[in-house]
């Protein structure tokens, strides 16, 4: 066990201070108690390191996913923590993922239902509504949660080692699963108003994916971000109210086709805001299949997830860029 | 990079620095702090770690010394990649288990059994493995009973128990401790050494950091000393704690001082036969002169210790100080210490209110000549060395 050559253990330093000679003080000796003792005069250590060993933080993007893949058992098992506190904590439980959207749809049939602009014919307004709150509330509550993942768990990353990104994607696992309860709602709504989805709603792998991406790359970024500013912490709850409406959710994303602004008219918007925000194609597409039975919108779906993939690379980016300090901080 | 054998770490010249004003993540504080890299004005920063080198081999054992503060937990960090440098390199090999304040990723919510689990996955476990550590692990902890129990009903030490259990049972190429010994009751403590040396003795390399400095001897082959950020002495464990006990002598010399009016140390002088240095096992003679407020009427206190306060024993003695210059001496029959440095204390208290003359201080360091105890094995802690004067016989 102690195969260890004596003075192994740092590089020696010159001594010249008061601490030049290794001094026999220990009395029990041991075996290897009879040298390798060094000693570092403090005034020999430098005040600044050299400056060409900095250490950088660059892990490349499909390393780090990999490495990230490597451990997925971890996000289930972060993911699965929180349900269980949650599940203990909250006595309705799992519920409130079948409470939480069915107000929402109600307060906008409520609200939204007898406006006409609004209305497509055929399809009732609660289930149109329904499609939009199910596909907003997983990037809400993902956004919402995911961002401040990093922050309530500092405790624990200072202690453990695998992926940061671990600690947001759990949350987006998480949400995951309420997203499916929510599901049920939307089901019994379907066989209640006797709507059946059409067979086009098979391309939701499509919509489902480009959410996805969306989602982590925003999570990821927002995670990273709050932990050297909080502040931002409160933003993000402004950005989930904001875009609940900025979100083609209770309107359709038809009305975006024909702008007239100034000098411009007739302009088509939607490819611009399909860009900014990829949630807008995936509403609309999960309408198009699903309620009136038509093929997804290609071009648009297209510039979304062009544009989601470009969110979740520089997210993934910009949060392992600042992981490096997340410990420190404290 | 060449790649060394699992359970290696190196450590090369690393250097860590926090943010003088670490903790400030608050906007203006980050507009603040852009606004001077902009004018490209220098960063406040502290160092926490200056120029750390550390080679560990495959199934050795270091310890971690050093006061408050001096860097060693930010070590550990580094070592477990759960912070990163800011200069150097530190690189490690194989897989990491950490014991590092355990209590951290118990989550009071859950019960026991979940606890296990959740911890056990976060540590790196496989479902498959947890479950076939399950009972060991509920054993070790000694909360068999409570284990579908919610953990916020569980006792702290329950608590700390059950997380280092759970840590305890990876099976890590490298093995870190950080303190973890400072909870928990004796005997617990005393199985945790025993747990670590079992591992230790499966070839796993230990780092050990602890300020109980009997565990680290008792762990430790070698270890390394930093003060103040730095790297003070490196080497084998006995020669470093001599280092470190030392220089704890003269820090706490420097900062008592006896020179508060009350009551001088002139001279302190221990021997043994015929005023030879003192021998273990033979009579001593502790000689001590000095000088104080006269009149008063106190009791001295003489302790020796092997290093920090704590003393291997005490005797008192009445006193009635004289005017000027007075000489004490303490006659032990039998010096139950074996060969090493110690070092003397005292104290004095005054009779008639019970209000200390002289807090307990150390006044001066002696040296003991002679036979050796023997070394205990692997991770048994010797409180203090005693001398006994022990024949075996065997048939």
């Amino acid at each position: 066990m102690t195969g260890a050559a004596p003075g192994g253990l740092a590089t020696p330093v010159p001594c010249t201070g008061g601490w030049g000679v290794a001094t026999d003080t220990g009395g029990v000796s041991r075996p290897d108690d009879d040298g390798g003792l060094l000693l570092v005069d403090p005034d020999t250590v430098p005040d600044e390191p050299p400056a060409d060993a900095y250490y950088r933080h660059r892990v490349p993007l499909l390393l780090a996913i990999s490495h990230m893949w490597q451990r997925k058992e971890i996000i289930w098992a972060l993911a699965e923590r929180d349900v269980r506190v949650s599940y203990k904590q909250a006595t309705l439980g799992m519920a409130w993922g079948i409470i939480n959207p069915v107000i929402q749809v109600l307060l906008f049939t409520l609200i939204f239902g007898h406006v006409k602009s609004l209305k497509i014919p055929g399809v009732p307004y609660a289930i149109y509504a329904f499609t939009g709150v199910i596909c907003w509330s997983y990037f809400a509550g993902s956004f919402g949660a995911g961002s401040s993942a990093v922050i309530g768990n500092l405790n624990l990353l200072q202690k453990t080692h695998f992926p940061r990104e671990c600690f947001p994607l759990s949350q987006m696992l998480e949400q995951t699963l309420y997203t499916t309860i929510g599901l049920i709602p939307l089901t019994i709504l379907l066989v209640a108003k006797g709507f059946a989805p059409h067979a086009e709603i098979l391309w939701a792998p499509v919509f489902i994916a480009i959410e996805l991406l969306f989602t982590a790359g925003m999570v990821l970024a927002a995670a990273s971000i709050i932990v050297y500013v909080r502040d931002l912490g409160q933003i993000t709850a402004l950005i989930i109210q904001i875009g609940l409406f900025a979100t083609p959710v209770i309107w359709p994303l038809s009305k975006l086709a024909n702008i007239s602004i100034g000098p411009l008219h007739h302009w088509d918007l939607r490819p611009y805001y399909s860009f900014i925000n990829p949630l807008g194609p995936v509403v609309d597409n999960v309408r198009r299949t699903m309620l009136l039975g038509q093929n997804p919108d290609w071009p648009l779906l297209g510039i979304a997830a062009v544009s989601a993939s470009l969110y979740f690379v520089f997210g993934y980016l910009i949060f392992k860029r600042l992981e490096v300090g997340f410990a420190d901080i404290s | 990079m060449p790649t060394s054998a699992d359970g290696t770490v190196i450590v090369e010249h690393v250097w860590k620095r926090f943010r003088a004003d670490a903790g400030e993540a608050r906007l203006n504080a980050q507009l603040i702090r852009v606004g001077r890299r902009l004018v490209g004005k220098e960063q406040q920063w502290t160092w926490v770690l200056k120029d750390v080198n550390l080679e560990v081999k495959p199934g050795e054992t270091v310890g971690l010394i050093g006061i408050n503060g001096s860097g060693k937990s930010t070590l550990l960090k580094i070592i477990s990649h759960a912070m990163y440098q800011t200069n150097g390199r530190c690189d490690t090999y194989g897989r990491i288990g950490a014991l590092l304040e355990v209590r951290g990723g118990i989550n009071p919510q859950l019960s026991g059994r979940e606890n296990i689990y959740m911890f056990g996955s976060l540590l790196g476990l496989s479902r498959r493995q947890i479950a076939q550590r399950f009972d060991t692990i509920v054993e070790f902890a000694e909360v068999s009973t409570a284990i579908d129990r919610q953990v916020k009903f569980y006792s702290s030490g329950m608590q700390v128990r059950l997380g280092f259990s759970i840590a305890a049972h990876l099976d890590a190429d490298i093995l870190l401790v950080d303190e973890v010994l400072a909870v928990g009751d004796a005997n617990f403590q005393q199985k945790c050494l025993q747990r670590i040396s079992e591992v230790v003795a499966s070839g796993t390399t230990l780092l050990f950091v602890s300020h109980d400095l009997a565990a680290v001897e008792a762990m430790c082959d070698r270890a390394m000393w930093l003060t103040e950020s730095m790297v003070r002495a490196a080497g084998p464990t006995r020669a470093v704690l001599a280092q470190y006990r030392e220089a704890i002598e003269e820090h706490a010399a420097l900062a008592s001082g006896t020179d508060d009016g009350a009551l001088r140390v002139l001279k302190t002088e221990v021997t043994g036969p015929d005023d030879g240095p003192p021998r273990p096992g033979e009579a001593a003679k502790i000689r001590l002169v000095l000088r104080g407020p006269e009149g008063t009427s106190a009791f001295l206190f003489v302790g020796v210790s092997q290093g920090p306060a704590m003393p291997i024993f005490v005797t008192r003695h009445a006193v009635k100080l004289p005017s000027g210059e007075f000489e004490v001496r303490c006659l032990i029959r039998n010096l139950p210490i074996p060969k090493g440095r110690y070092y003397l204390w005292l104290s004095m208290i005054s009779r008639k209110n019970g209000e200390p003359v002289q807090g307990w201080a150390p006044v001066g360091h002696f040296d003991v000549f002679g036979a050796i105890t023997d070394t205990p094995p692997k991770g048994v802690l010797v409180l203090s060395p005693v001398y006994v004067d022990a024949t075996w016989e065997s048939s």
